[in-house]
C-alpha cells in the first residue's frame, strides 16, 4: 500500500509592507534636566507575521538614540540605545538585517527615543519588509504558521 | 537571473536574498555578504545591537566591554566619531584569548548603518564571555569626542 504522500510546504507569500513609526522627539529627551524619553509602539497588524528585512529612517538631526523592545517577550533588541546612524539607513542604502527577522503578527514593537540636539528632533523610522501568507490560503491569514514552519 | 528563484542545487530552491540584496553592490552582493550556509546558523535568531559608548578627551584611551547575553553572532560592525580625526580601535575576544586584529582606524574597521562593515562569516561569542573593546581617541584638539561602537549580530 502506497504511503500518503505529504503535501509540499509551499514558500510564503510575500507582500511588501512598511511600518511606519512617526516620532517627534522633544529637545533633549532623555537627558538630565529635559523632559523624559519619548516612548512609541508600534502595533503589528493581525492578518500577518511581518518579515523585516530592511531598517530605514530620517531624522532632522542625527544626535538622538534609540531602543527597541519586544513587547511580547519584554526581550529588550539592544543592550543600550544607538544612535541614529548605526541603527537606521536610508531607501538608497538601507540598513539590511543579514538574516530577515520575524516578526509575530499582533506583536507590539515598543521604542524609545532619545535627543542630544538640544532642538525638537522629528523622526521617521521605517521597518520595510514583508506580510508572509501561506500561498495556499492567503485571505487566511499566517496564523503564526509561517513563524514556525518556514 | 532573479533572485527569488535562484537555486544551487537543481530542483532545490535556493533562499531568497532578502535582506542581503544590496542595493549598493548590485549582482555583486554574495561577494560581500555571508554566503547561505553562514547564514543557516543565523535563522530564527534574534537581531541584537550592542553598543559601547566613550566620551574621550584628546589621544585618550579606555576600553569598555561587551556581554552577551546568550550566544551571540556578530555580524556587522557600525561606529560613529563626533570629530573628525575619529578614533583607533582594537577588539578582544576573552573566551578565545585572542585578539580581533592590530588596532586600526575606525574608518577602516567600522561602517554605518547606510553602509555596515558585514563579515563574511558571522563570528560567535558565546554566552557571557566578555568581547572588550579598546580605543584611542585621536583628536587633539581638546574636545570631546563622543564615539559610538555597536556590534550587530543575533541572539537566541
Amino acid at each position: 500500500m502506497a504511503t500518503p504522500k505529504t503535501p509540499p510546504v509551499l514558500p510564503p507569500l510575500r507582500i511588501p509592507f512598511d511600518y511606519v513609526i512617526n516620532a517627534v522627539v522633544p529637545a533633549n529627551a532623555g537627558q538630565a534636566g529635559g523632559p523624559a524619553a519619548l516612548n512609541v509602539s508600534l502595533q503589528i497588524q493581525q492578518d500577518a507575521d511581518f518579515e523585516l528585512v530592511f531598517i530605514v529612517g530620517t531624522s532632522t538631526s542625527p544626535l538622538g538614540d534609540v531602543s527597541v523592545q519586544d513587547g511580547a517577550t519584554g526581550r529588550s533588541l539592544m543592550s543600550a540605545p544607538v544612535n541614529y546612524a548605526n541603527f537606521f539607513g536610508t531607501a538608497q542604502l538601507p540598513f539590511p538585517l543579514v538574516e530577515p527577522y520575524i516578526v509575530a503578527r499582533s506583536t507590539a514593537v515598543n521604542f524609545v527615543f532619545r535627543d542630544a540636539s538640544a532642538a525638537q528632533n522629528t523622526v521617521q523610522l521605517v521597518l520595510r519588509g514583508y506580510k508572509l501568507f501561506p500561498q495556499g490560503a492567503p485571505a487566511q491569514g499566517s496564523a503564526g504558521l509561517i513563524a514556525s514552519g518556514q | 537571473m532573479s533572485i527569488w528563484n535562484r537555486e544551487r542545487v537543481p530542483g532545490i530552491t535556493g533562499r531568497h536574498a532578502l535582506g542581503l540584496w544590496l542595493t549598493y553592490r548590485k549582482l555583486a552582493t554574495a561577494g560581500y555578504v555571508p554566503g547561505e550556509v553562514s547564514r543557516s546558523f543565523l535563522k530564527f535568531k534574534v537581531p541584537a545591537w550592542y553598543p559601547v559608548n566613550f566620551a574621550l578627551l584628546a589621544r585618550l584611551n579606555a576600553e569598555d566591554r561587551i556581554i552577551t547575553s546568550t550566544d551571540f553572532w556578530l555580524t556587522a560592525l557600525m561606529g560613529t566619531s563626533s570629530l573628525a580625526p575619529g578614533f583607533r580601535l582594537q577588539m578582544y575576544d576573552s573566551a578565545k584569548n585572542s585578539r580581533l586584529g592590530d588596532p586600526l582606524n575606525f574608518a577602516n574597521g567600522l561602517g554605518s548603518a547606510q553602509l555596515p562593515f558585514i563579515l563574511r562569516k558571522p563570528y560567535k561569542f558565546t554566552c557571557r564571555s566578555p568581547v572588550l573593546i579598546r580605543v584611542q581617541n585621536q583628536d587633539v584638539s581638546g574636545a570631546t569626542n563622543n564615539i559610538q561602537v555597536v556590534a550587530f549580530g543575533f541572539g537566541e
